[in-house]
C-alpha cells in the first residue's frame, strides 16, 4: 500500500514536463524578420559614411555596385575606399594627393585582374567605375575637380551616389 | 467505450516548431548582415569621350541637348550651333521649375525619340543637390509615363526612360 502511494508520487513528478510559452519570442522574431526583410538591399556596394555626409534625394532606384568609393564631407576632406586621404585647399581642376591615390588603387587591381586570365578584360572594364559619395551642400566646383581628378586618373564612368527617400 | 473517446480528445496536437525557428535564426543572422540602413542608390554618368562614328549622314540634324544651369535659371539649348531653345527660370519657393523643365523636355523626347543623351554645364556654384534634382528630372519622365514618338525610321518607340546618358562637359 505504502509503496504504491510512492510510486504515483513519483511518477505524476516525472510526468510534468516543463512547458516554455515561446509565442511572444516568435512575435518578436516575426517583426524582426519582417523589419530586415524591408531593408535588405541585393547591392554589392558596401558603403560606410565617413564624417557626416548627407547625400542628396533622389528618385533612381538603380542599385549601386562595388567600385572606388570617393567620399567628400562639407569641409571638403576625402576618403579613398574609407580611408582619409586629405582635405581639397586649392581650386585647382586637378586635386594631386586623390590622383596619385586613385593610380595606386589602380595599379593594384589591374595587377589582380592579370592574375585572373579569363575574367582580366571584364576586371579592366569594372575598373573604370568611381563611386561618388558627396555631401549635397557642396558646389559643382568641387565635383568638378573630383570628377576632372578621377577621369584623369583612369576612372572615366562616374556613379553618383544618392539616397532613395522619395 | 465513452472513455477511449473522451482520451482521444484530450490529446492535443501540438507542432514542433523547432526546425522552424531554427530556419528564421539563420535567415535573421543573413538579413542582419547583409541589411543595410539607408537606402542608396546611383546615378550613372561618363566623362565626355571622342568616339569614331560611321560616315553615314543622317538627315535630321543632331539634337545635342545642352542644359546650362546657371544660379538664377537653366537654358535649354539645342543643335549644333547651340541656340537658346527655352529658358526655365526659379519658381515662389526659390528653387528652380522643374515641373515646366520636365514638360519642356518630355516635349523634345516625344519630337526626338531616339536621342539619349543630354549635357549639363552648370556653374561652379550651383549646389549638388540641384544638380541631381535636374538629372532626375532629364533622365525619366515624371511618374514613369510612357512617352511615344516615331523614330528616324519612321517605327513606333514607347519608352519612359528620356535622357538618361548624362555628360558633363566641362570635365576633361
Amino acid at each position: 500500500m505504502r509503496s504504491r502511494r510512492f510510486k504515483k508520487i513519483f511518477s505524476s513528478k516525472k510526468d510534468k514536463t516543463l512547458e516554455l510559452d515561446i509565442t511572444s519570442l516568435l512575435d518578436i522574431l516575426v517583426i524582426l524578420l519582417v523589419f530586415l526583410l524591408k531593408s535588405y538591399n541585393a547591392s554589392d556596394l558596401k558603403l560606410e559614411l565617413m564624417s557626416k555626409i548627407f547625400l542628396p534625394d533622389s528618385v533612381s532606384r538603380t542599385l549601386g555596385n562595388d567600385a572606388v568609393i570617393i567620399q567628400v564631407d562639407k569641409n571638403k576632406k576625402i576618403w579613398v575606399d574609407h580611408k582619409p586621404i586629405g582635405q581639397i585647399q586649392t581650386g585647382n581642376e586637378k586635386i594631386d594627393f586623390l590622383h596619385e591615390r586613385l593610380i595606386e588603387i589602380k595599379n593594384e587591381k589591374n595587377k589582380k585582374a592579370s592574375k585572373m586570365r579569363v575574367l582580366a578584360s571584364e576586371m579592366k572594364n569594372v575598373n573604370k567605375n568611381v563611386n561618388i559619395v558627396m555631401d549635397k551642400t557642396l558646389p559643382y566646383k568641387t565635383l568638378r575637380q573630383i570628377m576632372h581628378t578621377s577621369a584623369l586618373a583612369g576612372y572615366p564612368h562616374f556613379k553618383f551616389i544618392v539616397q532613395g527617400n522619395y | 467505450m465513452r472513455s477511449f473517446n473522451k482520451k482521444k480528445k484530450d490529446k492535443k496536437v501540438k507542432p514542433n516548431l523547432i526546425p522552424i525557428l531554427d530556419a528564421v535564426f539563420i535567415f535573421i543572422f543573413f538579413l542582419l548582415i547583409s541589411a543595410q540602413f539607408i537606402d542608396v542608390y546611383e546615378i550613372n554618368s561618363d566623362a565626355p569621350a571622342v568616339v569614331t562614328i560611321d560616315r553615314k549622314i543622317d538627315k535630321k540634324k543632331p539634337l545635342n541637348l545642352v542644359l546650362e544651369i546657371r544660379t538664377s535659371r537653366i537654358v535649354i539649348k539645342t543643335g549644333l550651333s547651340e541656340d537658346t531653345f527655352k529658358t526655365i527660370g526659379k519658381n515662389n519657393s526659390g528653387k528652380y521649375d522643374l515641373v515646366k523643365l520636365g514638360e519642356v523636355l518630355m516635349n523634345l523626347k516625344v519630337k526626338n525619340i531616339d536621342e539619349k543623351s543630354v549635357i549639363l554645364r552648370p556653374v561652379s556654384i550651383v549646389p549638388y543637390s540641384d544638380i541631381v534634382r535636374i538629372m532626375d528630372v532629364a533622365r525619366a519622365a515624371k511618374g514613369n509615363k510612357i512617352i511615344q514618338g516615331k523614330n528616324k525610321k519612321g517605327e513606333l518607340v514607347k519608352t519612359v526612360n528620356m535622357f538618361d546618358q548624362i555628360i558633363f562637359e566641362t570635365i576633361i
